[in-house]
């Protein structure tokens, strides 16, 4: 069936998704051979260069929301929305020096979920793993999903097909090729990206007048360009809270720090936040050319690749539903990946199995990639629609856990019951706000609350935490009665 | 009383601003990557 909205025909999408498709599974299958151990499968060899480890963090940060979001934004909430949206790039940015510190601490780490337990013990570990699992999960069926919807509203390809496609593709090139696969293909990914955002915003620009676009929409609709728009600049901490929980809590992003290699986590953190920043805006600003242009939006979320067909043509909406696609893969394959390291490392191996050979590992660890591949597909089948309020409701759990992150890594003297008290504390009080204000507050009252929590916990009851216990492997083989330093030796 | 409202001008640097950093952006990626290969520093 092809609606009369759709920018591609049916057969030409699932073309484009077949050969894309074809291209990473084959990539990642050709990478995969490198990674000839559990290490090398999880964390690409720890040994990822700047180029790779830059893209990465880009490709996995812009999601399809980034790229069909960005115009709905402009188009609603005006030049704030595009600037508020871009904010989420700030969690790249402040992540960058977790990333160094990260490596400075655990060389040998797996997992985000590895540092709680080692700094703040086992209760604490159980709070974060509960809320990170409840989360990837939930960002990864809300990301199956929305890769349905769009490549329906796209082509028209029935929602159970795109979805099922695109899952099967990211399951089967993780599978094969770990994180050597989701970083390798992460690049191209990027490439496209930014080729595609980039080539669409000339030709508008090379097709309309600016000064005409500037008209349309100050005649037609000035409160989008207006300075004061109180409900972007709601967006605007919004989409900083949400960038900055995420991006320092969940394991895709702390994968991807023990991935690469020493000193080059810093830059490309901040280099990949500085080339996310325009994003938004480049991705973003097409919108406004719909009124010159004379399109009709009935489904705002359709404005971006509607532009770009009607300016470019054919090859425009290919090149849109190429950058959609690669999106939606490059933050799949990415979840799928971490998500299973949080599984088999955290789960499995620390808490049921602390003897598992590597070998066993290897074949869980692969075992979850098409555990989690299922799961979200059968959760994406019946198409709930309201999976978004899902994903809000986890923002005060995620918000909660930044400060517990953030002084845990930077603070010897940050306790483990304090940090506990904040993780609870936020949720609870945070789904409080939820229900009581609304979910745009959620996040803040989660992410307040735990600072509170933890500040004043650290004030009363200050611990004195020994940096060394972080090197979990290197502790190992210290005989027992070797006394630790202290936080001034080894800072 | 009219809404205060951005200026053509700035629009427009917001936007050229974007799509060159964009740009740039490409530029560094395949850069990045060709020094990596250069310096046996991919992966």
């Amino acid at each position: 069936m092809e609606t009369a909205e759709t920018i591609l025909s049916q057969s030409t999408g699932l073309t484009l998704i077949l050969v894309l498709g074809m291209i990473w599974v084959i990539l990642g299958w050709w990478w995969g051979k490198k990674s000839r151990n559990l290490e090398g499968f999880m964390l690409a060899g720890r040994n990822v260069g700047l180029a790779l480890g830059t893209a990465t963090a880009l490709a996995t940060w812009v999601t399809s929301n980034t790229t069909m979001l960005a115009p709905q934004f402009a188009l609603e909430l005006g030049i704030w929305g595009m600037l508020a949206y871009s904010t989420a790039s700030f969690g790249l940015f402040l992540f960058a020096p977790l990333a160094r510190r990260i490596g400075h601490l655990m060389p040998q780490g797996f997992t985000s979920g590895d540092f709680i337990r080692l700094r703040y013990g086992k209760t604490a570990w159980y709070c974060f793993l509960a809320i990170s699992l409840f989360y990837s999960l939930t960002w990864l069926i809300s990301m199956g999903m929305a890769g349905g919807i769009m490549l329906q509203t796209l082509s028209g390809i029935p929602y159970e097909q795109g979805m099922s496609l695109i899952l099967l593709v990211c399951v089967l090139y993780t599978l094969f090729g770990g994180l050597y696969a989701v970083i390798g293909t992460d690049y191209i990914q990027s490439l496209i990206i930014l080729a595609g955002v980039v080539l669409v915003g000339y030709s508008v620009l090379q097709v309309l007048d600016f000064g005409d676009i500037y008209t349309h929409v100050a005649v037609n609709r000035p409160v989008l360009l207006s300075m004061l728009m109180p409900a972007s600049i709601m967006a605007l901490f919004n989409s900083l809270l949400f960038g900055m929980g995420e991006i320092f809590h969940s394991n895709v992003w702390w994968s991807r720090a023990f991935a690469m290699r020493r000193g080059v986590g810093y830059k490309a953190y901040l280099i990949s936040g500085l080339l996310w920043l325009p994003i938004p805006v480049a991705a973003g600003f097409i919108a406004f050319a719909s009124g010159p242009l004379g399109i009709n939006i009935t489904s705002p979320d359709m404005v971006g690749p509607l532009v770009a067909a009607k300016i470019l043509g054919p090859i425009g909406a290919v090149m849109v539903f190429a950058v959609i696609f690669c999106s939606l893969a490059s933050s799949i394959d990415s979840l799928l990946a971490a998500t299973s390291d949080l599984i088999t490392e955290d789960l499995y191996r620390k808490l049921f199995h602390p003897d598992a050979t590597e070998e066993r590992l290897r074949k869980v660890s692969a075992l979850v990639i098409i555990l989690l591949g299922v799961t979200a597909w059968l959760v994406c089948l019946p198409r709930i629609g309201t999976l978004a309020t899902v994903l809000f409701f986890a923002g005060p759990m995620v918000g909660s856990t930044i400060w517990p992150i953030v002084t845990g890594l930077f603070w010897k003297k940050t306790n483990a019951t304090g940090v506990v008290c904040a993780m609870v504390l936020g949720s609870a009080l945070g789904l409080v706000a939820y229900f009581q204000w609304g979910w745009y507050t959620a996040s803040m009252i989660g992410t307040a609350v735990s600072m509170l929590v933890v500040v004043v916990s650290t004030w009363l009851f200050p611990g004195d935490f020994d940096w060394r216990r972080l090197d979990e492997y290197a502790i190992s083989n210290i005989p027992p009665d070797v006394e630790f330093e202290t936080e001034k030796q080894w800072a | 009383m009219g809404i205060m409202l951005f200026s053509e001008p700035f629009f427009w640097l917001l936007v050229q601003g974007a799509l060159l950093l964009s740009a740039v952006g490409v530029v560094l990626l395949v850069v990045f990557l060709i020094l990596d290969i250069k310096n046996r520093r991919v992966w």
